[in-house]
């Protein structure tokens, strides 16, 4: 299938009812995903990920209000590492406020979306277009990650 | 008596004539240190106003006046033998009154002025300082609307995702999924329900306008209901519950509004399940099962419930502003509402207040878990 080469999706969320739906929907689309309900557990798997413990996600999709430390937080510890920038973070959360989103603005391959404003499908299809722009950016030599 | 002072000039005695003159000297020389200090004090205050710009010209007016007069005098005093006392006399008297006059007028006026300036300084001050405390506080009021309407939205978003599966791919999902489902939107509609509720109940109980309806209830049964609703993500986070003691007809009757008391117990209780991780998520070695202890026991005239979890615990320094209102935390606002923690405490400790009860926390640092108590007089 052709969105297999997805592979690994790290779904940072704290809400069952939408890991659980985006899960389903996820894996519908061919993703393997790998889930995280904390800042901290987003922590824990980011050190693995340094050390070449676990295999590195196609894509990030980060919530910003998070039990313990911030998705922002997390957002910042991600592009930290120049390791992590051909892979693309989505901010997918319901906190809308002007100063994170002109951060993330300002942060490379990385997306701000509001989650009342799409739908499940919607968020697949968003999700393998940046992978898609990130895999051309990053492989057709305009970057070195 | 004037004719008495000239004839001692004209007896020429050295003795007054060194006197006078040294005094006009040391007069002038002393007012003009005063003068100068006092003249820089006042310009350090009100050197953006066009006043202020004009003190040091003023003073260097004041300052060549008195010397040039103090000169002519002095002329005069030493030339006594040519020109006589009764010239030099009164330009002595002169000198010697204008420098007095000038000096008291411009200590006294100065002094006022310097008074009046740091009065208005301080005002200034104080304004300035109101003036930042006052967009602090507007900021974290936009915070807070931010905040609500994040958890407004968060079932609103549930309910369209599972909305759009129902619609799009209602057939293909089969009838358990699609009960399932619906079942989910359901729930997250009575979630949207209970948050609006309690966002108008924190407006009402602040204003005392909602009475209470109480009646002996039982506290273990309360608890029950709410852990049952929270089963969910009790399984999710395979987290060990305990009550203690475990025999329902060993927690006491308890005078309470039934409703209120169910919503500050409910937050208190939804905070330490969202609050202790999943021990698995966490690595191995690096955490030990989730766990919440909820202990009640009569202390003298009250009942206190003890919520203790081992999850990610309270900052100490958090903790005496954990249960205000989120725009009065200050500083430490934010912080708090960016990891999550929400209105859920502050309409806890609303509710408990109202039934004269108390709503504490206690914790030894991050990581290391966190205690609420509630404590309900009987």
């Amino acid at each position: 299938m052709e969105q297999k080469k997805y592979k690994i999706l790290m779904f940072v969320e704290d809400e069952p009812d939408l890991i659980e739906l985006y899960g389903v929907v996820f894996e519908t689309a061919g993703f393997a995903i790998q889930s995280v309900s904390s800042g901290e557990e987003a922590l824990v798997i980011i050190q693995k990920l340094i050390k070449e413990e676990i295999e590195s996600p196609s894509v990030i999709i980060l919530d910003i209000l998070l039990p313990g430390i911030s998705g922002i937080d997390i957002l910042r510890e991600v592009r930290k590492h120049e390791k992590f920038d051909r892979i693309p973070v989505i901010i997918f959360t319901n906190y809308s406020s002007v100063e994170i989103k002109e951060e993330v603005k300002n942060t490379e391959n990385t997306e701000y979306i509001l989650k009342v404003d799409v739908t499940p499908d919607q968020l697949v299809k968003i999700t393998i277009k940046k992978i898609e722009e990130s895999i051309k950016l990053y492989n057709n030599g305009k970057k070195t990650a | 008596m004037i004719k008495f002072f000239i004839s001692l000039f004209n007896e020429n005695v050295l003795a007054l004539r060194a006197f006078v003159f040294t005094f006009g000297w040391i007069t002038l020389s002393l007012g003009s240190i005063i003068l100068i200090y006092k003249s820089i004090e006042l310009y350090k205050k009100i050197k953006h106003l066009v006043f202020g710009k004009l003190i040091i010209p003023i003073l260097i007016g004041w300052l060549i006046t008195m010397y040039s007069l103090g000169a002519v005098s002095t002329f005069y005093i030493l030339d006594l033998p040519q020109k006589g006392m009764l010239v030099s006399f009164p330009v002595f008297l002169i000198w010697i009154i204008i420098m007095i006059v000038v000096f008291f007028v411009t200590f006294k006026w100065g002094e006022e002025t310097i008074k009046k300036f740091d009065e208005i300084n301080k005002l200034n001050l104080e304004l300035k300082e109101s003036n930042v405390r006052l967009e602090k506080l507007d900021k974290l009021k936009s915070e807070f609307i931010n905040i609500t309407a994040h958890h407004l939205k968060t079932p609103l978003a549930i309910m369209k995702g599972y909305l759009s599966v129902l619609l799009e791919k209602g057939e293909e999902i089969g009838s358990k999924t699609r009960k399932e489902y619906t079942n989910k939107t359901f729930n997250s509609t009575d979630r949207l329900v209970k948050l609006v509720n309690e966002l108008l109940d924190i407006s009402q109980l602040q204003v005392g306008k909602q009475p209470l309806n109480i009646h002996p209830i039982n506290i273990r049964d309360i608890i029950d209901e709410i852990l049952n609703e929270f089963q969910q993500e009790i399984q999710t986070k395979n987290l060990n519950i305990k009550l203690i003691p475990t025999n329902k007809q060993d927690w006491p009757l308890i005078p309470a509004d039934l409703e209120k008391l169910k919503i500050a117990l409910s937050n208190l209780i939804d905070n330490a399940v969202k609050y202790t991780p999943h021990q698995s998520k966490l690595g191995a070695g690096q955490a030990p099962k989730g766990e919440i202890i909820i202990q009640g026991k009569t202390i003298n005239s009250s009942f206190q419930v003890a919520i203790k979890d081992n999850g990610i615990g309270v900052n100490p320094e958090e903790i005496p502003t954990l249960f205000t209102k989120y725009f009065e935390r200050g500083e430490q606002a934010q912080k708090l509402y960016t990891t999550g923690r929400g209105i859920g405490l502050f309409i806890a400790a609303s509710i408990i207040k109202t039934h004269n009860g108390r709503v504490w926390a206690e914790s030894e640092g991050m990581g290391k878990g966190s205690v609420f108590y509630v404590e309900m007089p009987l």
